[in-house]
């Protein structure tokens, strides 16, 4: 068997081990872990393939959430449209932005993804006629399925979970593809590869669209794991915080965006206990990631570490 | 519709536009000369609002507040470029991320230590009363900030185009190396453009209090206003500063008074057609 078939199987046992160990509130933050890992994937899939950092993809699933809201809890809609409804709205949307920002360079295209999310976000408590302002829509429920309420955190968990490792196999073939080595690239050489006679922007708008709707499958789990949608999961605070999760973990691997979200929201749950400053947390931990390690813990240079060699200073 | 309250909604867009252009100008100026768009703007104008509000409510002293405002987010950005941008200079990304996590960690301190309800600006009667503007009666204070954006913007080109500071600007605007290759200290330029630019991004926050009431969010929706103000004008370019302060402000307060719900919608539909027609803004230059 392959390294990579072992890979899977370990983490496959090790999701199974810690369904088995871990206390209801432990299954809880995971599923929250393993959304904001999608979350952060979604973010990494930009940043480390196109060097492109998106500050809406938590408003991508926050759309995709509303819709849930709307047409799944207000309208009584089947499961069996809101769903693809709601993950269809937030590809949409990916494309819309996906067109606006295409021709930005990295910090505008910071600027521009931080405007139009943030444009969304005042939208969803301006317009309280259809989000419900700051109080939400409530009562999003998953139904009972041949006796098993899947709204128990821990069968959550087995559905969340099963679709995070698809997920991320599949982000891990494509990078590996021909397509995500031509995105790797664009961010390299943008005219090299146009000249080479790749189709530059659609390649970069495909990417965003993905990004879209990886995101928006996050906000499907996430509005259900709440139960409410309100504005919040759209603010800036969030979008940093997948960004923080992702820079944690080292964008530019697959690994990293589920290793950062775990640390972060363990961190998270820990810090809650003793003060309500978490943001402040959150920021720190952004800083001291980009003074220190900007590719993050899993391309930190731990081996020269250890030969007492000085690490060799990346670029982000 | 009735012209009395076109009227007004007009005067309350310029009254945003002179806020947003006071915001928009140093952050303008900043990218312009070294890539730097300096996120925790926003959290500036926050930390020199709720600090000068706070010296006015217990000095009543006007003018000492904002002075103090000012001085303190100035403070702020001066550290900030010091002790953590210069370590990643040249990064854009990398110094873009920095400035968020210090803006969020300003944000989220000022939360702690002002707590989360709204804050107004307790003016001096004289201020308070409206002022006959002939076509109307309006708020003296508002009238002044008006003025005030005024006299900045004056000062502002008067600096840029009669002084060896402003042609250093200029120069370091256009072509950084070979300024500096001409003996032009760009870095310590930046630094002073920064200072300059928190300074006005705190003053902003204290006159802007008898405005929009400071609360939690506030940083954010201010620097999504500032972003979009640069973003139609073109970054880098003070004239754009004030043509997208002005649309922005015009925009979004006629929306406001007409269409609430979708206020921000109808700041997107300008935004979105400079994006797609005119990339780099009104009067931003292509790189």
């Amino acid at each position: 068997m392959k390294r990579e078939t072992f890979v899977i199987l370990g983490i496959v046992a090790g999701l199974i081990l810690w369904l088995l160990l871990a206390g209801d509130y432990a299954i809880a933050r995971s599923n929250r872990a393993m959304i904001y890992a999608l979350l952060a994937l979604s973010f990494s899939l930009l940043a480390g393939r196109l060097g492109w950092f998106s500050l809406c993809q938590t408003t991508l699933a926050g759309v995709s959430g509303y819709v849930i809201a709307i047409l799944g809890a207000q309208q009584g809609l089947p499961y069996a449209v809101v769903i693809p409804a709601a993950i269809l709205t937030s590809v949409a949307f990916a494309a819309a932005f996906g067109v606006l920002t295409m021709r930005a360079k990295a910090v505008s295209f910071l600027m521009l993804t931080l405007a139009l999310g943030q444009m969304v976000w005042a939208l969803s408590f301006q317009w309280v006629g259809l989000t419900g302002g700051y109080n939400g829509i409530s009562g999003v429920r998953l139904p009972m399925v041949l006796g098993f309420n899947l709204n128990d955190p821990r069968i959550f968990y087995v559905m969340l979970a099963t679709c995070t490792v698809l997920i991320f196999l599949g982000v891990h073939r494509l990078y590996r593809s021909r397509f995500g080595l031509l995105l790797l690239g664009i961010q390299e050489n943008e005219q090299r590869m146009r000249a080479l006679g790749h189709p530059v922007y659609l390649a970069r708008f495909t990417a965003f669209v993905l990004a879209g709707a990886i995101a928006g499958v996050a906000g499907v789990f996430l509005v259900y794991d709440m139960g409410i949608m309100s504005p919040s999961p759209l603010s800036l605070s969030q979008a940093v915080l997948v960004l923080t999760a992702a820079v944690l973990g080292g964008y530019r691997t697959i690994w990293g965006p589920a290793l950062g979200a775990v640390i972060l929201i363990s961190l998270q749950t820990g810090v809650a206990q003793y003060t309500d400053r978490h943001m402040m947390v959150i920021g720190l931990v952004l800083a001291l990631c980009i003074l220190l390690m900007p590719r993050g813990l899993s391309e930190f240079p731990w081996t020269s570490l250890l030969r007492g060699r000085k690490a060799s200073t990346a670029s982000t | 519709m009735n012209l009395d309250t076109l009227i007004f909604l007009g005067l309350n867009g310029l009254t945003l536009a002179a806020l947003l252009f006071i915001m928009a100008s140093g952050l303008t100026l900043a990218f312009g000369l070294m890539r730097v768009v300096n996120l925790a703007h926003g959290a500036f104008y926050l930390l020199g609002g709720y600090v000068g509000v706070q010296v006015v409510q217990e000095t009543d002293s006007l003018a000492l507040g904002i002075v103090t405002g000012g001085m303190v987010a100035m403070a702020g950005g001066v550290f900030m470029e010091r002790l953590l941008l210069q370590r990643v200079r040249g990064l854009d990304l990398s110094e873009a991320l920095l400035t968020i996590a210090v803006g969020m960690i300003i944000a989220d301190g000022l939360l702690a230590v002002y707590g989360g309800s709204p804050i107004s600006l307790p003016l001096p009667p004289d201020l308070r009363l409206p002022m006959d503007l002939g076509v109307m009666m309006y708020p003296t204070f508002r009238v002044y900030i008006m003025i005030a954006a005024l006299a900045l913007g004056v000062v502002f080109w008067l600096v840029m185009t009669r002084t060896r500071i402003g042609a250093a600007i200029r120069a370091g605007v256009d072509d950084r190396e070979t300024a500096m290759s001409q003996g032009i200290n760009v870095p310590l330029l930046f630094a002073g453009v920064f200072g300059a630019a928190s300074f006005l991004a705190g003053v902003a926050g204290v006159i802007g209090t008898s405005y929009m009431s400071l609360g939690q969010g506030l940083d954010v929706r201010v620097l999504m206003l500032s972003l979009v103000v640069i973003i139609i004008g073109g970054m880098g370019s003070l004239k754009g500063a004030g043509v997208g302060a002005l649309i922005t402000g015009l925009v979004y307060s006629f929306a406001s008074g007409y269409a609430p719900q979708f206020a921000l919608f109808f700041l997107f539909l300008p935004m979105t057609l400079i994006l797609v027609f005119r990339p780099q803004g009104l009067f931003g230059r292509t790189t």
